[in-house]
């Protein structure tokens, strides 16, 4: 049996997690990168728990070890509440028997930071004093003895990769206890534990977290930065009289670091990237194993056997058609999800986490950063505008490690917008070729890059608010492991599924209500004259819009049938792409940025659509090319 | 001069970061005021790259263009342990300065 975290938000003296009598709660923490998932994995073996801390969308995982408790954290800098990672870091770590502070020796200067500050706490720590192969190769010598001793904890050198010092570390957790307290600090923090309950949480008020004070009815007090600077101060001490570094050159990672954020070098391989991505994603995976999965196993197999099963049950009514029919809530749901959307997001994942264990996403950060500011976002929003070529709905949800609201709201509507999910990226390519020509291919290349731009820059001047800066560590690029890599994969796809099985369901719900009332038909009818006097389309063309409420590829694909000629597929391509984005991803939207915002996206890329694809229309018309 | 404007490959001392998060991140990763840092370059169409014992930050262009720095007098060859001492008194002056102009910074 695994721990549960709490279904309420912490509050006022409940535990966010519960864990059996008796039992220790064993927390692990460190910065990013730094090898925790590692530990996690060899202390608690395969049964683990991840879900979402209450009240946040951090993944937290948590097993046993023995008679304890063992809860990853995410990877964090320091203990406090900046973003939401910080919050969940910070809950569990107040709440720790132990801390175990997976350290990275050859960054002791910014790790130990975290370190002195989990000690000031007032914690029982022991620190895992990670990747030490990788110090020596740096020629670093680190004298363990003194750091512990300055500490005043056991300090237990490792390689995780190897598992190499894991015993130690685990034995050294059955006799962890607090450090050495700095006595200065130690007195204000005496100071105000009439008021806050524990060491930990005064300690966080005292360095002014707003969060912490408001628990316990009190003001946060304004000493942070005092208290961080003394704390470096001790931090660098500490790093001066235990580490010894003989070379400081550059290596040849840092060099290839640099080279992937240099435009010069960094573009050209970003490009190749984003090819390699594409051709798994785009073709084997949305075509080929797309093809298998929703063509022959589920609407080859599965659906006619719940049609059958629910018309023997339901017969041929109205229940039917919500069930089963086109936008059957039973047989469309699963189509979608399993069918569609698995194989998507798996493959997206399994790519996403290869880049992220491989140091390269804050380096791609890095690289666009410049051109990102320029539509009011910063490098980081990279990471969700990729993810939305795969699915605009697990892209959206991903939008939450944006530094703001704002930054968050740019990022959902330039996707909703301008960016093709792969499902309809297949379609479209197969349109584009069917089209025959390199010039049609570019011409919609640069129209929705244009749009894109000009959508991003129109958002960063009208939208209220300022954005955040890009403020980012470095990590070491390294070689994946695929364990991690397949483990990471396999998590944040059950989250995902999960979060979103409900929308798909209620999308097709809705779909099925407006078709069996006839109001789908009805649209259809409106919307002709604008498909055939602006669009210069065949009247036809409506319903691929009218499918494109649905799925996105459902509606590029009631285009493919209509057998038009190169301009006419430019205006019907450009229009279905910049069309509203799927139904569920309009209900995910909803619930990740609010109704009025929901409804403003999805207007505005109707009237979007229309107008860039009737302009195109218009120009083709006059300047009297087919 | 600003973060944005050290000059590439030489070892600049950070004097102050006004805005309260950033400030406190960047003491986070191993920064404070005061701290001299091995080398700031700004990368063509792109953020600063800030190097610091082996670590390496990058910092956006209006972030980088708010920070205030200076070139490295001293030979950099001596900074290990001098910069430490001289980074403590150094903070001290900027955080006097900052209480007295009550100057808190931004708060996000």
């Amino acid at each position: 049996m695994t721990p549960e975290v709490a279904s309420h938000h912490a509050c006022h003296g409940a535990p966010v997690v519960q864990a059996p009598e008796g039992a220790r709660k064993i927390v692990l923490a460190g910065n990013p990168n730094v090898g925790k998932s590692l530990f996690f994995n060899a202390f608690t073996g395969l049964y683990v728990d991840v879900s979402n801390f209450p009240g946040t969308t951090v993944a937290v995982s948590s097993g046993v070890m023995g008679d304890d408790v063992v809860l990853d954290t995410p990877g964090v800098y320091g203990v406090s509440s900046f973003n939401d990672e910080e919050t969940v870091a910070r809950d569990i770590i107040t709440e720790a028997d132990v801390v175990l502070n997976v350290a990275d020796a050859v960054h002791l200067e910014r790790d130990l930071f975290l370190t002195v500050q989990l000690i000031d706490m007032g914690l029982p720590v022991v620190v895992a004093l990670n990747m030490m192969d990788e110090a020596e190769q740096h020629g670093m010598s680190i004298d363990v003895e003194a750091l512990a001793a300055r500490l005043g904890v056991d300090v237990i050198p490792t390689v995780a990769t190897s598992r190499k010092g894991f015993d130690e570390a685990k034995e050294a957790l059955s006799r962890a206890h607090p450090g050495t307290l700095d006595p200065v600090l130690q007195d204000r923090v005496l100071g105000l534990l009439d008021r806050v309950g524990t060491t930990a949480e005064a300690l966080l008020v005292l360095e002014g977290d707003p969060f912490v004070a408001e628990r316990h009815g009190i003001e946060p007090l304004g000493a942070r930065d005092e208290i961080y600077m003394d704390r470096r101060r001790r931090v660098n001490d500490i790093v001066a009289a235990v580490v010894r570094q003989r070379d400081r050159s550059l290596d040849l990672r840092t060099r290839l670091g640099h080279a992937l954020m240099r435009p010069l070098t960094g573009v050209p391989v970003l490009a190749v990237v984003l090819w390699l991505m594409y051709e798994a994603i785009g073709v084997v995976v949305a075509q080929t194993v797309v093809g298998f999965t929703e063509g022959t196993v589920m609407q080859g197999y599965v659906e006619p056997a719940i049609r059958s099963a629910i018309e023997s049950v339901a017969g041929t009514g109205v229940a039917y058609q919500l069930l089963a029919g086109e936008f059957g809530v039973v047989t469309l749901t699963l189509t979608y999800i399993l069918g569609l959307l698995l194989p998507l997001v798996i493959g997206f994942y399994l790519l996403l986490s290869v880049l992220e264990d491989s140091g390269y996403l804050p380096r791609i950060a890095a690289l666009t950063d410049r051109m990102m500011t320029a539509i009011g976002l910063n490098g980081r929003a990279i990471i969700p505008i990729i993810l939305g070529f795969g699915c605009i709905t697990m892209a959206t949800i991903t939008t939450r490690i944006l530094g703001n609201e704002r930054e968050r709201k740019i990022a959902t509507a330039l996707m909703a917008f301008a960016i093709p999910c792969s499902a309809q990226l297949g379609v479209i390519v197969a349109l584009l070729a069917a089209a025959g020509g390199l010039g049609i291919t570019i011409a919609y290349g640069a129209i929705m890059f244009l749009v894109f731009g000009l959508v991003g820059l129109g958002l960063a001047r009208y939208l209220p608010g300022t954005s955040t800066d890009l403020l980012i560590d470095l990590p070491p690029l390294r070689l994946p492991r695929p364990m991690n890599v397949l483990q990471k994969t396999y998590h944040k796809t059950v989250m995902f599924v999960r979060e979103v099985w409900l929308y798909f369901a209620a999308g097709a719900l809705l779909l099925g209500i407006l078709q069996v009332t006839g109001i789908l038909e009805a649209a259809q009818g409106v919307l002709a004259p604008l498909t055939e006097n602006w669009l210069h389309l065949p009247r036809e063309a409506a319903t691929a819009f009218i499918m494109g409420f649905v799925r996105r590829d459902f509606g590029a694909a009631g285009l493919y049938d209509l057998g038009l000629s190169g301009g006419g597929i430019l205006v019907a391509l450009v229009t279905i792409t910049l069309f509203v984005p799927c139904i569920a991803s309009v209900l995910v939207i909803m619930k990740e940025r609010g109704r009025a915002f929901t409804v403003f996206t999805w207007l505005g890329s109707v009237v979007l659509a229309f107008t860039v694809g009737g302009l195109i229309a218009q120009a083709i018309a006059w300047l009297g090319v087919a | 001069m600003t973060l944005l404007q050290a000059k590439k490959g030489c070892p600049v001392r950070i004097i102050e970061i006004p805005d309260d998060r950033a400030r406190a991140q960047c003491v986070r990763f191993g920064i404070g005021e005061g701290t001299l840092v091995d080398s700031a370059e700004t990368m063509m169409a792109g953020p600063v790259l800030v190097r610091h014992c082996n670590q390496e930050i990058c910092v956006g262009r209006k972030l980088a263009s708010s920070i205030l720095v200076e070139a490295d007098t001293k030979d950099a060859a001596a900074k290990d342990t001098s910069s430490r001492e001289t980074a403590g008194k150094h903070v001290e002056t900027v955080a006097r300065g900052r209480r007295r102009r009550g100057l808190r910074g931004r708060r996000a």
